[in-house]
Formats: structure tokens, sequence, C-alpha cells
């Protein structure tokens, strides 16, 4: 395709095209887990393969393609929530971000449980710092490895641990706490 | 070292990485990748084009020029094997008429262009190489002052104004970091003076950004009563 040319490397790495078929998906994920929802996610992934488009040709392999993506996800992620951010200051701050209903499903009563799913797990992220909230989705949602994080992120690989560490405590006691207010 | 998550709760972040894009969403972002590479492809073989036409151009003058000036150099002849001074003779050697020259040749400058009010963002990016950067902070500050002068403008109940300074904005940053939050105030202001005729457009935007911030006052605003 037209689109996915000039955007090769000669080192093996796949083509633009190849790339999103394969991430766009789970990027879109992560997206959403750091916060946007599904409109702001969508617009925040075609600026992430705008990024990509316009910098596959300086990834040269040497690190991972995966953690490269994400890294550019968690940037576009920042500014599409500063975005957010000064919006809320221009009008009123009452104003968030709605999650429209859970998509049509062959199971409406699956398809409702899955949004309900997603829908606590985003109030708990949210309990994070953004850097926590970063490291974490990441890690225990997207499946990088500590060592991806911390070059996605430019990071020294122990702050990677260290931010995972808080953030899985936070995590389980805010998850802890949650069940025991549903089961009084 | 860290504790083990719970069963429950790794499940719940599984089903956080299993969220896939919404059907048809994919192909969707695709194509406005596209138009959005197809776009900045226009705009950097028009700024290319103009570039070196305007390098051949400003070359010929040079050379021109050039060898103008280097004919009153030339050591003088005999007096008797000049030719009786004729006007082109003259004119070749005139200094304000050479340039006169250099000025009708000159093609329009980029300046001219970037002044241009109906396309000053699009000119000055297409002179500019870096047309593909990211937003510089300067810029998205830039970006925010007109969104807020527009925003200002609708509190104040002054449609029109704020228009007009989301018309400056669109000129100057027609694919801005802001552009959503452009239309969408667009569609506020053009409801406040018109909300019969824009209600129903503006609405369907509003169903089409389902989920972002402004879409609730979006709708306040244009939502008609009866």
């Amino acid at each position: 395709m037209e689109w996915a040319e000039n955007a090769t490397s000669p080192r093996e790495v796949p083509s633009f095209e190849v790339i999103y078929e394969d991430y766009a998906d789970f990027l879109y994920a992560a997206l959403r887990r750091l916060g946007l929802s599904p409109t702001g996610a969508e617009d925040a992934l075609q600026d992430v393969f705008l990024v990509v488009h316009r910098r596959l040709h300086t990834f040269e392999g040497r690190g991972s393609l995966r953690s490269w993506l994400y890294g550019v996800a968690v940037r576009v992620a920042r500014d599409h929530g500063r975005r957010r951010k000064i919006w809320a200051r221009f009008f009123s701050s009452e104003e968030t971000e709605v999650d429209p209903a859970a998509p049509a499903s062959s199971d409406p009563q699956r398809a409702l449980e899955a949004a309900e799913d997603l829908r606590r797990l985003d109030q708990i992220l949210g309990r994070l710092p953004a850097a926590q909230r970063e490291v974490f989705v990441l890690i225990e949602i997207s499946g990088l490895s500590a060592p991806e994080v911390a070059q996605a992120l430019e990071l020294n690989l122990n702050t990677v641990y260290s931010r995972l560490r808080l953030a899985r405590q936070e995590i389980h006691a805010v998850f802890r706490r949650e069940q025991e207010t549903g089961n009084d | 070292m860290t504790e083990p998550l719970e069963p429950s709760l790794e499940k719940l972040l599984r089903s956080g990485g299993s969220e896939r894009l919404r059907p048809g969403a994919k192909a969707k972002v695709r194509a406005k990748i596209q138009r959005h590479l197809l776009r900045l492809r226009v705009l950097i073989g028009g700024s290319v084009a103009v570039a070196l036409f305007t390098l051949v151009l400003l070359l010929a003058l040079f050379s021109r020029t050039e060898s103008q000036e280097a004919q009153p150099l030339e050591p003088p002849r005999a007096p008797a094997a000049l030719p009786a001074p004729s006007s082109d003779a003259g004119t070749a050697f005139a200094p304000q008429e050479v340039g006169e020259e250099v000025q009708s040749a000159t093609p329009p400058s980029p300046p001219n262009l970037r002044r241009d009010p109906k396309a000053p963002g699009r000119a000055a990016a297409a002179a500019d190489p870096a047309v593909e950067s990211p937003p510089r902070r300067s810029t998205l500050a830039e970006e925010v002052a007109l969104l807020a002068r527009a925003r200002k403008a609708l509190e104040g109940k002054d449609p029109t104004a704020a228009l007009e300074a989301l018309e400056d904005h669109r000129a100057r940053f027609p694919d801005g970091v802001m552009r959503l939050e452009r239309e969408a105030t667009t569609w506020m202001a053009r409801c406040a003076l018109d909300r019969r005729a824009h209600a129903p457009e503006a609405l369907q935007f509003a169903e089409t950004h389902e989920g972002m911030p402004w879409v609730a006052r979006l709708r306040a605003i244009c939502t008609l009563t009866n």
C-alpha cells in the first residue's frame, strides 16, 4: 500500500502496515488503561501511528519494537491527558469523560459484565499517580518486561521496579478495600 | 519481593488488556492516518516545488546580475573602438534599472504567502522543513490562547467573536493538537448564533465523538428545547 512506503527499515523491521495490523488493538487497550476514553483513545492511536510512520526509519532494531511502540503510546497518552485537563480548566469542571455503553455483542450479558469489569479496573487504576500507572499498565496489563518498560519510558530499571512495587501495593489496598465494602 | 496478585485481581487485569478497538474503528483510524499522510505529502511536495522554483530563479538572476556587474570592470578599449552610445547600452549599465529588473524577475516570495489571510498556517508550514515535527510547547500555548479567547467570547455572549478566534486557530493550526476542541467550540458558537440551523449537524458531531469531555456541553448548547 502507498501509505506504507518509505516506512520500512533495512534491518528487517516490519512494514508500517504490518505494525498497524499487529499492534493497533494492543496499543488501543494500553491507551484506554492509561485513562483515555474510547474516542480519545482512537484519536490518540491515530497520533501514535503518525509518530511511528515518521520515526520508524530511526528505529534500528537495537531494542524491542514492542517497547518502542508502547513508549510512543505512553507519550501520546500524556499529551492527550494534558489536552483533557486544559479543556476541563476552560470549561466547567463537572464535565468528565463518559464511556459509552458497552459495545454490541452476541452475548449482551457478557458484554455488560466485561464493560463493568473495565469500568472497575479503570477506577482502581485512576487511584495511581500517573508515573506508577504507566509502569503498572505496561507490565501487568500489556505484558511488557521491566527492562522493556525501562527502555520504553527511558527510565532506570530500578526506578521501574520501585514504581511497580508502589503501584502494586496501592492496587492491592484499593482492591481489598473495594471487596470489603462490597461484602459488607 | 512483592506479594503475588490475587487471582480475582489478576483476572480483572487480564480483562484490561483484552479490550479491542470497536468494530470498524480499526479501519476508520487507518483511513484517517492515510488521509493525514496524503495531506502531508501534498504539503511537502508543494513546498519542495516552490523552494526549487525559487532557487532556480535566484540562481539565474544571480548569474545574470554578476555578468552585468563584471562588464564595467573590463579594461576600457580604445575610444575609437567603442560603439556609439545606444539606448541598449545605456540600460545595460544603469544600476537602478538592473535593480528594477531584479524586482520584476523575483517570484512571489514566501513572506507574501505567509501573509495570505486565508492560509497563513499552511503557508508557514509549507515553508518550514520541520512541518512534520510535533507541536512545540510554545505552539501549544498559542493554540490554547486562541481557544481561551474563543471561550471567553462565548461566555461573554459574543459567539461571533468566538468564531473569529476559532477561525484564527483554524488558519494558523489547521492540524493543531487542539483541532477537535476547536471544532467542538465552533459548533457551540454556531448554535449560540442560530441553534435551529446548526443543531442537527452539531449533535451529529457530538454523537461521533461520544465520550469526549466537551460532548455534554455541546449537547446542552445545541439541543433544541421545543
